[in-house]
């Protein structure tokens, strides 16, 4: 039967965008503009304190979406957790991510999951019902290889590989290798800006940091800089449109995003689409599947030493900051729409 | 195809005795098994042998892709086993008990997380008949010693599989508190480590004891079941009539007991050295140096010490407190030198039995405390005597193959054993938790009890 009528099933935490946000309205837009009756279902997500997650979860699971006002809703298309344990005959997921702090991050400084009665249940709990609901999936997709190897390593399923590009991907472009340095993302622990702050205190070549973002390290991020006596070569920009993002991708020498085992980035296309190279770390995850290390950026090790480092050879070369950039570019620059739409509900 | 174990335990650089007892025996079970070791925090931690070595928060999805044919939890009374019992409630296994109480064990990780209330609750279940009033005490941390009398270890033996214990005492203590549970008994083992060349000697320079003074050596936490301050008595009572003599407390002091401070009062503070934590590849060389080790332990909850065996495999004459676990080892009674185990003196085959040690009756600790020490200070033949028996001892006992053949004979047995028989249901629900009773509490809110509940 074919596929009319489509939902985009999205867990939105109230008052914050960030790129999982971004995919599913991105994923709507596109569903529509290909002809299906799209909508998207939102409902907000709060992962604390712990004992609600499976309430959470529970929360997809009572609602019946299988038909709206008497039309038949003949897709859902669930992304990242608890979206999954939607009920609906015909299922598919593209991935973004599981609830991480009880799968990768465990055992890390990120996430608060301990050795205690609590945790461990709610743990077995979750990966249980989390590989049983997305096993009731038609076809499985994850948004990047890092997603799709997670999902086989820790729920034995397997996914395809689903790239997408980036909401500005029509619109970034390339311009000079200016005289800073472009971070880009939210300020939280995962995304490790901190990291870049301790990077340009080895930074000896007149390179300043722009950083664009928000989030709950905002002041603590600037206490640092501070402290490190480096207020005068790194702006906190805070959130900024989408016109100057493009503009601050176009006039960057490079763009730092190092965070840890990030799911997919798009950080790292759009700064490939903007022909900038990247200087990520060697555990940054989903940007690994992109940066190759002196083909189209640097690979270093996650401290601040080595991405200072990386920053002043750039500096010091900007026409081989050029030649980097112009590779990524082309590595990217094949990653469109096409296509993924058709897999997602053709699947 | 080899068996599959989980294996949850310290290791180095864990300073416990069971790290150092599992960083011995994995190698020896990695060449017929294949070991995946679960610990609480894998960083710096090298993998013993042949095995792999995990954050226990691994073991969760690991055992739920590929299910482990046996999981087996070391247990011990050291905070470095918390970790290890949300999983062993859970995911029912062998529960290896080197210490025959776990109330240590709970009562600190259970209070010192804010959960007296658990704490009562899993007293209550343990000990169904004993007053209530003795759990308040012991959550307000006034029950001491007096742990050994209420040892709480039911809920262990409710959840799991089957039990191991290292001698045939507990593991009858064990099946009566629980006669449907299959235990096994595996003689603990321990290595044969030899001393460098010359490593007594520099040992004994070091630690500034004469050449001609007897060293005697405890070894392990400085605590008072190692019955030190009875130890300290006795030489105070005994030091003008003894030869030159030095004691080494060979490990870590604890706050509840100051033995340097102790032996100060005693008049013996030049005399008394408190090493600190030895390594384990330092310990060959404090065993080497002494003369007399002092393997004393009151109370006890038959646990088998794993420092008597080692000094035992290096051939020293021991001092041990007189306990119904260690009746089956030859030992002289000090107060007359006479044979107490076995009280007739010779063997099932009415040959005389050579000592092994020296069993001291802890009714009458001080009398035999210090009889054993003037005896064995001053008397090199019967220290020869009682070594080269202790040598011969562990060589038929209480090797690491020996061990490692028993080992692999319980896991065997315990495999073959349909593994139905735990009472999960039964246990108390604290130590059930599954992350569904909030969910349960809201949709009882709305009305909609849980068990109406779509499934999940």
């Amino acid at each position: 039967m074919a596929v009319k009528t489509v939902v985009v099933c999205e867990a939105r935490v109230p008052f914050v965008t960030g790129g999982a946000e971004a995919h599913a309205r991105a994923l709507v837009a596109q569903l529509r503009a290909r002809g299906y009756l799209t909508e998207l279902v939102s409902l907000p997500f709060k992962w604390y304190p712990k004992d609600e997650l499976l309430s959470h979860a529970a929360a997809w699971r009572l609602i019946d979406l299988s038909e709206a006002n008497g039309r038949p809703i003949d897709l859902a298309i669930a992304t990242k957790f608890p979206t999954y344990f939607v009920r609906h005959p015909s299922k598919v997921a593209w991935l973004v991510h599981q609830h991480r702090f009880a799968y990768d991050l465990c055992g890390t400084q990120y996430s608060d999951f301990r050795h205690t009665d609590d945790d461990v249940g709610l743990r077995r709990a979750l990966m249980e019902r989390d590989t049983r609901m997305l096993g009731e999936c038609r076809r499985l997709f994850a948004i990047s290889g890092n997603t799709a190897d997670r999902l086989e390593r820790f729920n034995g399923l397997r996914a395809e590989v689903l790239h997408h590009p980036p909401l500005l991907a029509d619109r970034l472009h390339g311009g000079d290798y200016g005289d800073y340095v472009l971070s880009v993302g939210r300020l939280d622990a995962l995304k490790r800006v901190d990291l870049l702050v301790r990077a340009m205190a080895h930074v000896d070549r007149p390179v300043r940091l722009l950083v664009a973002g928000e989030g709950e390290l905002r002041e603590s991020l600037a206490a640092q800089a501070a402290a490190a006596g480096l207020e005068d070569r790194i702006e906190l920009l805070g959130r900024v449109d989408d016109d100057d993002l493009v503009q601050l991708y176009a006039g960057a020498l490079a763009v730092a995003y190092a965070p840890y085992d990030e799911d997919y980035g798009y950080v790292t296309l759009e700064a490939f689409l903007a022909r900038k190279p990247v200087i990520t770390a060697a555990d940054s995850g989903g940007t690994r599947e992109f940066v190759e290390d002196g083909v189209n950026g640097a690979v270093c090790e996650p401290d601040g030493a080595a991405i200072g480092a990386a920053v002043n050879a750039l500096a010091a070369d900007r026409a081989r900051a050029a030649a980097l950039g112009a590779a990524g570019f082309e590595r990217v620059r094949g990653i469109t729409w096409d296509g993924v739409v058709e897999k997602l509900v053709g699947a | 195809m080899p068996t599959r174990l989980a294996w949850f335990t310290p290791l180095p650089p864990t300073r416990s005795g069971i790290a150092a007892y599992s960083a011995e025996l994995l190698p020896a079970l990695a060449d017929t098994c294949r070991i995946d070791v679960f610990v609480d925090a894998p960083a710096g931690v090298r993998a013993p042998g042949a095995t792999e070595v995990h954050d226990a928060h691994d073991f969760v999805w690991k055992h739920a892709r590929r299910p482990y044919d046996l999981i087996v939890y070391q247990l011990g009374n050291s905070p470095c086993h918390d970790y290890l019992w949300p999983y062993l409630v859970r995911y029912p296994g062998l529960a290896v008990l080197h210490d025959g109480q776990l109330h240590h064990a709970r009562a600190r990780a259970l209070i010192a997380a804010g959960r007296a209330g658990d704490y009562r609750a899993e007293f209550a279940y343990n000990h169904p008949r004993v007053p209530r009033s003795v759990a308040d005490l012991g959550a307000a941390g006034l029950l001491g010693s007096l742990n050994y009398l209420w040892p709480m270890r039911r809920v262990v033996l409710d959840a799991s599989r089957a039990a191991l214990a290292h001698n045939a005492w507990l593991a009858d203590d064990l099946r009566r508190e629980r006669p449907a549970l299959h235990v096994e008994v595996v003689e603990m083992g321990v290595p044969d480590l030899a001393a460098a060349p010359g490593a007594r000697e520099r040992t004994r320079a070091r630690l500034g004891v004469p050449p001609d003074a007897v060293l005697l050596a405890a070894f392990g936490k400085v605590t008072p079941e190692k019955r030190i301050a009875e130890t300290l008595r006795a030489l105070a009572a005994l030091d003008g009539g003894l030869p030159p003599w030095r004691l080494m407390l060979c490990g870590e002091p604890v706050d509840h007991y100051d033995a340097r401070e102790d032996a100060r009062k005693l008049g013996l503070g030049g005399r008394v050295r408190v090493t600190g934590y030895v390594g384990e590849a330092e310990m060959p060389a404090c065993i080497a140096a002494a003369d007399v080790c002092l393997c004393l332990r009151w109370p006890s909850s038959r646990e088998t010490s794993a420092s008597w065996l080692r000094c035992l495999a290096a051939g020293k004459p021991t001092i041990v407190t007189d306990l119904v676990h260690l009746g089956d080892v030859p030992a002289l009674d000090p107060r007359d030198w006479r044979i107490a185990n076995p009280p007739s003196g010779r063997d099932a085959r009415g040959r005389p039995v050579r000592p092994v040690c020296v069993a001291i009756d802890v009714v009458d600790e001080r009398r035999a405390l210090t009889c054993a020490v003037a005896r064995l200070a001053a008397d090199a033949a019967l220290r020869a005597a009682l070594g080269a028996a202790s040598r011969r001892l562990w060589r038929r006992r209480f090797t690491l193959d020996r061990m490692a053949a028993g080992y692999r004979r319980a896991i065997e047995a315990v495999r073959r054993k349909p593994p139905g028989a735990a009472r999960r249901e039964a246990l108390l629900p604290h130590l059930r938790r599954d992350g569904t009773q909030r969910l349960r509490a809201l949709l009882e809110e709305a009305g909609m009890p849980a068990a109406n509940a779509p499934d999940l």
